[in-house]
C-alpha cells in the first residue's frame, strides 16, 4: 500500500516536469501578450509583466479579424474531421475485416499521397483549382485537408478495429447484424478511444496547416486563424511581437475548449454504451 | 457548458456586427458603392491595407478612401489583403497571373518589378513630365521599362544608415577603423553591444552589407546579366567588405549572435533594451523606436548618420520600397485605379500622407520641400543626404541566388570556418554553377 | 477522391522536375539537367546530412517521449489520479501552434541579446551564455529541441490512443503471473503498440521530411546553411528563386527518401508478425 502511494506521487511529480517543460514557452508567450513593448525587451527579462494588460487584446479583437479568422479555421477543422470520418471509417472497416485482391498495396499506397512535400503540391493544385472553380472556397480547403488526412487516419482507425477480437463480430452476426449494423452499433462504440484520437488529430492538423491556404485562398475573410495570425509576423514594418502572441494565444483558446468538449463527449458516449449494453 | 457556449457566441457575433457596421462607404471589405459600375479588386500587404494591425495607419487609409469613394461614385474596388511573406506572396502573384486572375492594382516589391514589368499595363498617359522628373532618380529609373514606358508607381522609398548613441558617442564615425575605434571605447564604458547589424539569412543582411561594397567602386552583376563580383578589382573589394565583417567580430565590437538577425528590425529589441552602441538600420525605424521608447527619449539618445566606409571620403547605402502595378487593360478600370492610387499613396497629399503615418520616405521630391513634416524635420534632412548616394539592387533573375550565397557566405566568415578568400571563392562558384545552369 | 486531389498534383510535380520551368517565364523545355546539377552540387549532399539528422533525431526523441508521457498518462489513468487530462491538453497545446509562431517564440526564448530568457537564467547560474542560435554547430541542435517540443505531442496522442486500446485482461493476467511493470512495459506494452509505433515512426519521418515553417522562422536556415533542411531549400528555391523545376527535383528526391524509409520500416516493424 505505501508503496503504491509512492508511486503515485511520482507519478505525480512526472507530471509536474512534463508541464513545466512543455508549458514554460507558451506561459512565457501569455506573459508577452500582456506586456508593453519596453518591457518585453527590458534587461533583466520579468517572467510576470509588471502590470496585467489586456491592451494587446483588445487592439487584436478591435484591429483585425481575429474572429473571422478563428470562425473559418473552425469550420474547416469541423468540415474536415466530418469528411475524413466518413470515408475513413468505412474504409477502415473494409481493410481491417475483409479480404480483397491488392489489400497491402493498397494500403500502403495511401500513404505516398503523403510523402510529397504540400509546399509543391500547392502549385499544381492552384492551377487545377482555378481550372475547376475550387479556388477561394474554402469547399476547396476542405478537399485538400480531407485527402490530405485519409492515409493517416484509414491506418489508424484499421489499426483500432484490428484489436477487437474477431469474435465480437461473430457474435453479432449470430445476432442477425448486418455489416452496416455491426460497423454501427458494435464496432464504433468499442473503437471510440481510436475515433476520439483521430478527430484530435485531424482537428489539430487542419488547424494549424498554413502552407495551403496561403497559397489557394485570397479572400482575407476566408483565412483561417493560422494564415490570419502570420500578418502580424510582417516583415519588419512594425514591432509585433506583441501582437503576434496575443493572437498565438487567443487562437489556442478555441482548441482548448474543443478538446474539453470532446473529452466530454467521448466520456459520455462511453458511459451510455456502457449503461446499454 | 451550454450557456458558456453561447455567450462566446453571442459575443463573437457582436464583435462581427461591431467591426462590419461603421461606415457604410468604406469598409475593410470594400470601397465604394454597390452599384457602381467599375469593380476593381486591390491587393495590399496588410501594413499597406485597410485591414491594418495599426490603427493611425488604418485612418489614414480610410480617409483617403472616403475621399476617393464620394468623388468616384462610379467606382467599387474589391481589397485584397496579400501575406506579409514577401518573396511567398511575389510568387502567389505570378501564379495568380498564369491563371489569369492576378488582382487589378497589386503592390510590388520594388526589387521585383523587373519580373512583373511585362506582366503590367502601361500608365504613361496619367503622369506628366514634370510629375516624372520630380521623382527620386532611382524611382524613376526603376518604374521605366526597357521601352520607356511606365511601368509602376513607386510609391514609398526606404533607406539604410548608422544609428548611433548621440549621448555616448560625440562624433559619428566615418570609416571602419573610426567604427572600431569608437565602438570599442563606448563598450569599455558601458555594458552594451558595440555594433550591431543583420547577418542571418534573409534579405536584409545583403542590403544592410552590400552598400561597403558599392561605395568602393564594386560591381555585382554586368549588363548583360552575367556575375562579375570576382573580377578583377570586384573581387578586392569583396574581400574587404569580408575582412571588415572579420575585424569586427575578431576585435568584439560585433557579437557573433548577428548571424541569427534576419531583419532590421531584430536589433529594435536591443535598442529598446538599451544595449546598443550603434547598428545598421533602415529609416522607417526610427518611427517604430520612436513609438515604443517614447519620442522624446529616443531623440535625446539616437542619432542617424551615412553608413561607415572603408575611407572617409566614400559614401553609399541601399535603397528599396514598394510600387503599385495595374494590370488591368480596361481603360475605364485603369483609369479609375490611376485615381485611386493617387488618391490614397501616389498623388502628392496622398503621399505625403501615407508616409508619415507608415514612417517611410516619398519619391516626390517636391515632397521633402513642400510640407513642413519633411522640410523642418531634421532626420529628414539627413536622411534625404544619405539618400543621394542610394544603390538599388541589381533586376537580374541570378540575383536572388547571388543574395542567398552572400548572406551564407558572411556567415561562414563571421563564424570562422572560411577565410574572407574562401568565402569569396566559394561565394563565387556557387553562384556561377547557379548561372550556367540557368543559360 | 484521394486520387482525384492528389494523384494529379504529384503527377504534375514529376512532369516539373523534367523541366526547367520557373514561375516568372512562360517557356520551358524538358531534359534532366535539374536532376544532374541537383546531384553533383555538394551543398545538396551536406543539406542531406542536415536533414537526416534532424529528421532522425526528431523521430526518435518524439517517439521516447511520447511513450513515456502516454505511459505515465496511461498509468496514472487506471490508478484514477487526478490532473492527467490537464498534462495531455498542456502537452497538446504546443501543438496547436501554427509552425511560423513557434519558430519566432522559440526565437525569442533562446536569444542570446538581452532579452532571451533562457539564457537570462544560464548566464545567473554559470556566468555565461550558450548561442543556441548563431553557433553553426549548436542551431540544428536548437531546431531540433524546438522540433520535438512541437510534435512531441502528435506522438503522444496516437501511442496514448494505442494504449487505451490495449485490453486490461493482458496486465491482469501478467500481474497474477507475478510480472514487474518494466517486465509488463516491455513484454506487453511494447508488442501490442507495435503498428501504433510503427504508423507513427513513418508519419514522424514524412511531417519532418516536409517541415520548413517553423525553422523559417526560428533561423531563417542559418547561420550559413547550417539549419537549411531540403524543404526549406524547396520553399527557398521555388518562393524565392522562383524556380519551379529545381524545387520540384528536390520534392522528388524527398518523394523517394520518404518512400524507401517507409518500406524499409515496414518491414522492420510489420513483417516479422
Amino acid at each position: 500500500m505505501v508503496r503504491d502511494k509512492l508511486k503515485d506521487y511520482i507519478l505525480y511529480l512526472s507530471y509536474a516536469v512534463i508541464s513545466m517543460l512543455f508549458l514554460f514557452p507558451l506561459l512565457w508567450t501569455l506573459s508577452i501578450s500582456l506586456k508593453e513593448i519596453s518591457e518585453i525587451f527590458s534587461y533583466p527579462p520579468k517572467l510576470l509583466p509588471e502590470t496585467f494588460k489586456l491592451d494587446n487584446y483588445v487592439q487584436i479583437i478591435n484591429n483585425s479579424k481575429i474572429l473571422t479568422f478563428i470562425y473559418n479555421s473552425i469550420k474547416i477543422s469541423f468540415f474536415t474531421v466530418v469528411g475524413t470520418l466518413a470515408v475513413t471509417i468505412p474504409g477502415a472497416f473494409a481493410f481491417s475485416r475483409f479480404r480483397f485482391k491488392f489489400k497491402k498495396p493498397i494500403l500502403f499506397g495511401l500513404l505516398i499521397f503523403q510523402m510529397m512535400s504540400p509546399l509543391i503540391i500547392a502549385i499544381p493544385l492552384y492551377n487545377y483549382f482555378n481550372m475547376i472553380g475550387l479556388l477561394d472556397t474554402h469547399l476547396g480547403i476542405i478537399f485538400v485537408y480531407v485527402a490530405i488526412q485519409i492515409p493517416f487516419t484509414t491506418w489508424l482507425l484499421k489499426g483500432s478495429i484490428d484489436s477487437v477480437p474477431a469474435s465480437i463480430d461473430d457474435a453479432a452476426r449470430i445476432d442477425g447484424c448486418s455489416n452496416f449494423q455491426l460497423l454501427t452499433r458494435v464496432l464504433i462504440p468499442i473503437i471510440l478511444p481510436g475515433i476520439s484520437t483521430a478527430i484530435i488529430f485531424n482537428a489539430i492538423q487542419s488547424w494549424a496547416q498554413f502552407i495551403i491556404p496561403f497559397i489557394l485562398l485570397d479572400n482575407l475573410n476566408l483565412f483561417p486563424v493560422s494564415l490570419g495570425i502570420y500578418n502580424y509576423q510582417a516583415s519588419g514594418e512594425a514591432i509585433t511581437i506583441h501582437l503576434t502572441a496575443a493572437a498565438s494565444i487567443f487562437a489556442t483558446i478555441p482548441t482548448i475548449i474543443m478538446f474539453i468538449l470532446l473529452q466530454r463527449f467521448i466520456v459520455s458516449a462511453l458511459t451510455a454504451g456502457a449503461v446499454k449494453g | 457548458m451550454r450557456k458558456i457556449l453561447i455567450i462566446t457566441l453571442s459575443l463573437m457575433l457582436m464583435f462581427s456586427f461591431g467591426v462590419y457596421a461603421q461606415d457604410n462607404l468604406v469598409t475593410s471589405e470594400q470601397i465604394g458603392d454597390n452599384e457602381a459600375s467599375i469593380e476593381l479588386s486591390w491587393a495590399a500587404l496588410p501594413y499597406y491595407s485597410l485591414s491594418n494591425p495599426y490603427e493611425d495607419r488604418e485612418n489614414v487609409l480610410k480617409d483617403s478612401a472616403l475621399r476617393f469613394a464620394k468623388r468616384n461614385p462610379d467606382v467599387k474596388i474589391n481589397p485584397q489583403v496579400l501575406t506579409g511573406d514577401i518573396s511567398g506572396q511575389m510568387l502567389k502573384l505570378l501564379q495568380q497571373e498564369s491563371a489569369g486572375n492576378i488582382p487589378d492594382v497589386a503592390q510590388i516589391d520594388s526589387f521585383y518589378l523587373p519580373i512583373f514589368k511585362d506582366k503590367l499595363e502601361p500608365l504613361n498617359e496619367f503622369l506628366t513630365e514634370k510629375e516624372i522628373n520630380d521623382l527620386v532618380p532611382f524611382a524613376k529609373e526603376g518604374m521605366l521599362d526597357n521601352d520607356g514606358n511606365v511601368k509602376a508607381l513607386w510609391f514609398t522609398t526606404d533607406v539604410r544608415m548608422l544609428y548611433y548613441r548621440k549621448d555616448l558617442i560625440d562624433t559619428p564615425p566615418n570609416n571602419w577603423d573610426e567604427l572600431i575605434e569608437v565602438a570599442k571605447e563606448v563598450t569599455a564604458d558601458n555594458n552594451m553591444e558595440g555594433f550591431l547589424f543583420s547577418a542571418g539569412r534573409g534579405e536584409a543582411t545583403t542590403i544592410c552589407n552590400l552598400p561597403y561594397f558599392w561605395a568602393q567602386g564594386g560591381k555585382l552583376i554586368n549588363e548583360n546579366g552575367k556575375p562579375v563580383f570576382n573580377e578583377g578589382e570586384n573581387r578586392e573589394y569583396m574581400i574587404n567588405v569580408f575582412e571588415y565583417i572579420k575585424r569586427l567580430v575578431d576585435s568584439g565590437v560585433t557579437p557573433r549572435r548577428v548571424t541569427n538577425i534576419t531583419l532590421e528590425a531584430d536589433i529594435n529589441g536591443d535598442v529598446i533594451g538599451n544595449n546598443v552602441a550603434m547598428f545598421i538600420g533602415g529609416n522607417w525605424q526610427i518611427n517604430q523606436l520612436a513609438e515604443n521608447m517614447g519620442r522624446e527619449e529616443f531623440n535625446k539618445k539616437w542619432d542617424i548618420a551615412p553608413i561607415p566606409q572603408i575611407s572617409s571620403d566614400l559614401e553609399a547605402t541601399a535603397v528599396g520600397g514598394w510600387t503599385w502595378g495595374i494590370t488591368t487593360e480596361d481603360p475605364d478600370k485603369k483609369a479609375a485605379a490611376m485615381r485611386f492610387l493617387d488618391e490614397m499613396y501616389f498623388g502628392k497629399e496622398g503621399m505625403k500622407e501615407w508616409t508619415k503615418v507608415g514612417g517611410y520616405l516619398p519619391t516626390r521630391n517636391s515632397i521633402y520641400n513642400e510640407y513642413t513634416y519633411y522640410s523642418d524635420n531634421p532626420w529628414m534632412d539627413k536622411i534625404q543626404s544619405i539618400m543621394e548616394n542610394g544603390h538599388v539592387r541589381p533586376g537580374y533573375p541570378i540575383y536572388t541566388n547571388l543574395s542567398t550565397e552572400f548572406q551564407v557566405a558572411l556567415a561562414d566568415v563571421i563564424d570562422g570556418n572560411k577565410t574572407p578568400e574562401e568565402a569569396v571563392d566559394s561565394m563565387w562558384n556557387n553562384v556561377m554553377a547557379e548561372y550556367e545552369e540557368m543559360n | 477522391m484521394l486520387i482525384l486531389f492528389y494523384l494529379f498534383p504529384i503527377v504534375e510535380v514529376f512532369r516539373y522536375s523534367l523541366t526547367d520551368i520557373r514561375l516568372d517565364k512562360e517557356i520551358y523545355s524538358y531534359g534532366i539537367s535539374a536532376y544532374q546539377y541537383v546531384l553533383s552540387n555538394p551543398n545538396f549532399w551536406e543539406m542531406l546530412k542536415i536533414t537526416i539528422i534532424f529528421v532522425f533525431a526528431s523521430m526518435f526523441l518524439q517517439l521516447f517521449f511520447g511513450l513515456i508521457i502516454a505511459t505515465l498518462i496511461d498509468e496514472g489513468e487506471r490508478r484514477n489520479l487526478k490532473g492527467t487530462l490537464v498534462v495531455r491538453l498542456i502537452v497538446l497545446m504546443a501543438w496547436v501552434i501554427p509552425g511560423v509562431i513557434i519558430g519566432v517564440i522559440w526565437n525569442l526564448f533562446l536569444s542570446e541579446a538581452n532579452y532571451g530568457i533562457l539564457n537570462y537564467f544560464i548566464q545567473l547560474l554559470f556566468n555565461t551564455k550558450i548561442s543556441f542560435l548563431s553557433s553553426q554547430d549548436l542551431a540544428l541542435y536548437s531546431v531540433i529541441i524546438a522540433n520535438v517540443w512541437r510534435g512531441t505531442a502528435f506522438s503522444m496522442i496516437i501511442l496514448y490512443g494505442g494504449l487505451k486500446q490495449i485490453s486490461e485482461e493482458l496486465y491482469e493476467a501478467a500481474s497474477i503471473d507475478g510480472a514487474s511493470t518494466l517486465d509488463k512495459f516491455f513484454k506487453i506494452t511494447i508488442p501490442q503498440l507495435k503498428p501504433v509505433i510503427f504508423i507513427n515512426m513513418v508519419l514522424i519521418t514524412i511531417y519532418t521530411f516536409n517541415t520548413f515553417d517553423m525553422i523559417m522562422a526560428l533561423t531563417g536556415g542559418g547561420p550559413g546553411r547550417s539549419t537549411e533542411v531540403i524543404s526549406l531549400n524547396i520553399y527557398n528555391t521555388v518562393f524565392g528563386h522562383l524556380e519551379l523545376g529545381r524545387g520540384s527535383v528536390l520534392a522528388v528526391i524527398l518523394f523517394f527518401i520518404n518512400l524507401s524509409i517507409t518500406l524499409f520500416y515496414y518491414n522492420f516493424v510489420i513483417s516479422e508478425e
